[in-house]
């Protein structure tokens, strides 16, 4: 299996790295977050904004995450089933998790790429003007830590989704649309309930449970609170771990079931 | 088997594993939302409690609820929000220390039809904008109440205008949450300083902690001694008071002059700057309370007349002389400029004894602060045929001062009288203890404290000269019976802004426009490339 999965990996990488859609995505994605950035970074004294500014480049990278993942993960499994290629690559000895496994791997690579790509932004405000980074705090490393380290929990988890929503259909469009859907339905839930209040995990009634068994679906995003200022939240990413696990099962069940 | 029934199975197989799926990533979920770890990568481990904050902690002897019903919502005025967002650093930070008892918060929203959780049902949470801290044997206490002033209308004159955000502002300056105000780059007062490890660890000593029967300090009054509840920025002692207060010990006034006798409740008499002479029975009332493990600090400033009939240290003398110290009725001069202060006038005092230091005074020695005051007078330990006490001088005056006996007669410049005069290093505060006769680490015993100023401890000093400040909270500490003399650090709050021009902004654009060229022109590469090959 292992030796399968490093084979997809290779591969996937190497098609996503040859793909002109993937640079076109980063190319429009990265230019639309600088200007974002810059224009943050003019008006930030004025904004209500109490967290490092730096943690605004995480967000943007975060709500930025429904347009680009699915440029990177529509095409992944649809287009083989598209191809027909899927059940030729399903009679080699290898099973369908590496497969899945090395697709996702593969997009989540690429789309930490694009994330170190957006974080060169502080960095060549930190070379071009030491002083202003220094007073924007970015000189602290824990709060590139803290950030990074959201975005690949965060991301881990929508990659997964892009992966599933392209094992379930042949088309990359539709595999496209569903997974920006599933992924901004995520986001929506994380945002609705961004700063409403905690009830601890005590489960005194059905809607408790509900809520401690939801994990980070509904409260994800408070946690930025605690990632952007160097606070590595265990139970936050291990839940993303979670909805990692799940999609790539579903996936992988759903190459089953097409394997038969 | 036909192929339809096997392909039925073939699906329900697909679905029981789907639920299988799924019911194994909901039960991981439940169990991974009992995981509350965290590391804190910040320097220093700011945002994770002091040492001294779990060493507290491991002494509190039920569970606390931390409650808190004020709404996070994006509203609030930005030093609200700034609030808030440290309050759930913090209570994250809570939860996961290592403490002897349960620590857990909860976020309620007071004005949701939604019952309270069951394990609040026991107190009373009805009001939104608190901050509460409970225990179940404890009671609770609102420790917070965020209860800004609604800002008034702009069009109606009558009233001044304030914004939200000048009033939340304001709300906050009036707790101890924040300290250290400083202006900022705009103009506004912006804290330095977050105190609420402090805050919340007090409150939670005070419902969960050992109780303790003794523990209320009593300020002594009609001799025209200085209040503990007076605000004056000068005088007043109010400061010396929060110190206290914030040790969870109670403040009181007790007027011996009238017969009061000294509470069982009376953990230590504070004398700060007296004007009048104390009676024997006022003074026997004072030394039965010392001999049965009561505390005494005695502040005692220099006397401007000195008749006949006063009695020397106002009567306190003989207090003084059984534990081993001496109040001498001089005053201490010192023609040094060096040794004022250029702005205040203050006499500095900064020479402490060779060698081992007093608990009390040994960060001053390790961070050389000083301690400044007004006019003082010396205070020393004498030898006497007592053997049961452990007495220390802890500061003196500079090489050059002179202790004057007499001296409202005297001239100025004073010439030194060898007989009567003291000379220089003359020592401002000594402290007495009774020897320990018992090992139990619980057992207190009686201990003294004497000042030759009572500006030492002074709202003027107190609140403005870190070396006061900390010698105030040292002599509580001591007092206390603390062993560590602990002292949980506040957390320097970061600000970040930005002053850049236009043009800056400019160049920033075009710098930041570098990567993603960078990417288009890769990819035109790789769409060249593939043509090629």
């Amino acid at each position: 299996m292992r030796q399968g999965f490093w084979i997809i990996l290779r591969t996937e990488l190497f098609s996503l790295f040859i793909s002109p859609a993937t640079y076109i995505s980063t190319f429009y994605f990265l230019a639309l977050l600088g200007v974002g950035f810059r224009f943050f970074i003019e008006s930030f004294p004025a904004t209500n904004w109490i967290l490092p500014p730096l943690s605004s480049l995480v967000l943007g990278l975060l709500f930025g995450a429904p347009a680009l993942v699915p440029f990177l993960t529509m095409r992944t499994i649809a287009e083989e089933r598209r191809l027909g290629t899927l059940e030729t690559l399903m009679s080699a000895p290898i099973n369908a998790s590496a497969i899945i496994l090395g697709k996702w791997s593969a997009c989540y690579v690429f789309f930490l790429v694009i994330c170190c790509g957006a974080y060169a932004y502080p960095l060549i405000i930190l070379l071009i003007f030491p002083e202003q980074a220094l007073s924007l705090g970015f000189n602290n490393i824990e709060h590139w830590v803290g950030g990074f380290v959201f975005l690949m929990s965060f991301g881990a988890s929508f990659s997964a989704i892009g992966i599933y929503a392209s094992s379930v259909t042949k088309n990359q469009m539709v595999a496209g649309m569903l997974s920006f859907s599933l992924i901004a339905l995520y986001l929506s839930i994380m945002v609705f309930s961004y700063g409403e209040p905690v009830v601890n995990n005590n489960i005194d009634s059905l809607r408790q449970l509900f809520y401690t068994v939801g994990g980070s679906l509904n409260k994800g995003l408070d946690k930025i609170n605690f990632f952007a200022v160097g606070i590595i939240h265990f139970q936050t990413i291990l839940h993303q771990i979670i909805v990692v696990l799940f999609f790539l099962s579903l996936g992988t069940l759903q190459i089953e079931k097409i394997r038969h | 088997m036909d192929f339809r029934q096997s392909s039925r199975n073939k699906k329900l197989e697909h679905w029981v594993l789907v639920i299988l799926v799924f019911s194994l990533c909901i039960g991981l979920n439940f169990f991974v939302s009992k995981i509350n770890w965290q590391i804190d990568l910040s320097t220093e481990t700011k945002y994770s409690l002091s040492e001294e904050s779990i060493a507290l902690l491991n002494k509190l002897e039920a569970p606390i609820e931390i409650i808190v019903t004020i709404k996070d919502d994006k509203n609030l005025p930005k030093i609200a929000q700034k609030f808030m967002h440290d309050i759930k650093l913090l209570l994250g930070a809570f939860e996961n220390a290592p403490s002897s008892e349960l620590i857990r918060s909860t976020f309620l929203d007071i004005e949701s039809p939604k019952p309270l959780p069951q394990y609040l049902s026991e107190y009373t949470i009805n009001e939104p904008n608190l901050i509460i801290i409970a225990s179940p044997n404890g009671g609770q206490k609102t420790i917070f109440r965020y209860d800004p002033e609604v800002a008034s209308n702009p069009y109606d004159d009558s009233t001044p205008f304030r914004s939200r955000d000048s009033a939340a502002r304001q709300a906050l300056l009036e707790t101890d949450f924040y300290s250290d105000w400083k202006e900022s780059f705009n103009g506004v007062l912006e804290p330095t300083k977050f105190r609420g490890e402090e805050n919340f660890i007090r409150a939670m000593l005070a419902l969960a902690g050992r109780k303790n029967s003794r523990n209320t300090a009593f300020f002594t009054t009609g001799h025209g001694e200085k209040s503990p509840f007076d605000l004056d920025e000068l005088n007043g002692y109010s400061e010396f008071s929060r110190i206290l207060e914030d040790r969870n010990i109670k403040v009181a006034t007790i007027d011996l002059s009238l017969g009061e006798k000294i509470p069982d409740n009376a953990f230590m008499i504070v004398i700060a700057g007296p004007k009048g002479t104390f009676q024997d029975k006022e003074v026997s009332s004072i030394q039965s309370f010392l001999n049965n493990n009561g505390k005494l600090l005695l502040a005692i400033d220099p006397v401007e007349e000195l008749s006949v009939l006063d009695r020397p240290a106002f009567g306190l003398r003989p207090v003084l002389k059984e534990w081993g110290l001496r109040c001498h009725d001089m005053l201490v001069y010192d023609n040094s400029p060096g040794n004022y202060d250029i702005f205040t006038g203050a006499y500095i005092l900064r020479s402490y004894r060779e060698g081992n230091n007093h608990r009390i005074v040994s960060q001053h020695t390790e961070l050389g602060l000083s301690i400044q005051t007004d006019r003082c007078r010396p205070i020393e330990t004498i030898d006497n045929d007592k053997i049961d006490f452990d007495k220390s001088e802890l500061i003196y005056t500079s090489q050059n001062s002179l202790g004057l006996s007499g001296w409202t007669q005297r001239k100025t410049p004073p010439v030194k009288n060898p007989l009567l005069d003291l000379e220089g290093r003359i020592p401002i505060i000594a402290v007495s203890e009774k020897r320990k006769e018992n090992k139990n680490k619980h057992f207190t015993k009686g201990k003294i404290i004497a000042l030759g100023s009572s500006s030492i401890l002074a709202n003027k000093y107190l609140s403005k000269h870190s070396g006061n400040n900390l010698l105030g909270k040292n002599f509580v500490y001591w007092l206390n019976e603390s062993p560590d003399m602990l002292e949980i650090p506040p957390r320097n709050i970061e600000y970040f802004t930005v002053s850049m021009q236009e043009s800056d902004f400019d160049n920033l654009l075009y710098s930041i426009s570098i990567v993603p060229i960078t990417i288009a022109f890769i990819g035109i590469f790789v769409g060249w490339l593939r043509k090629e090959l």
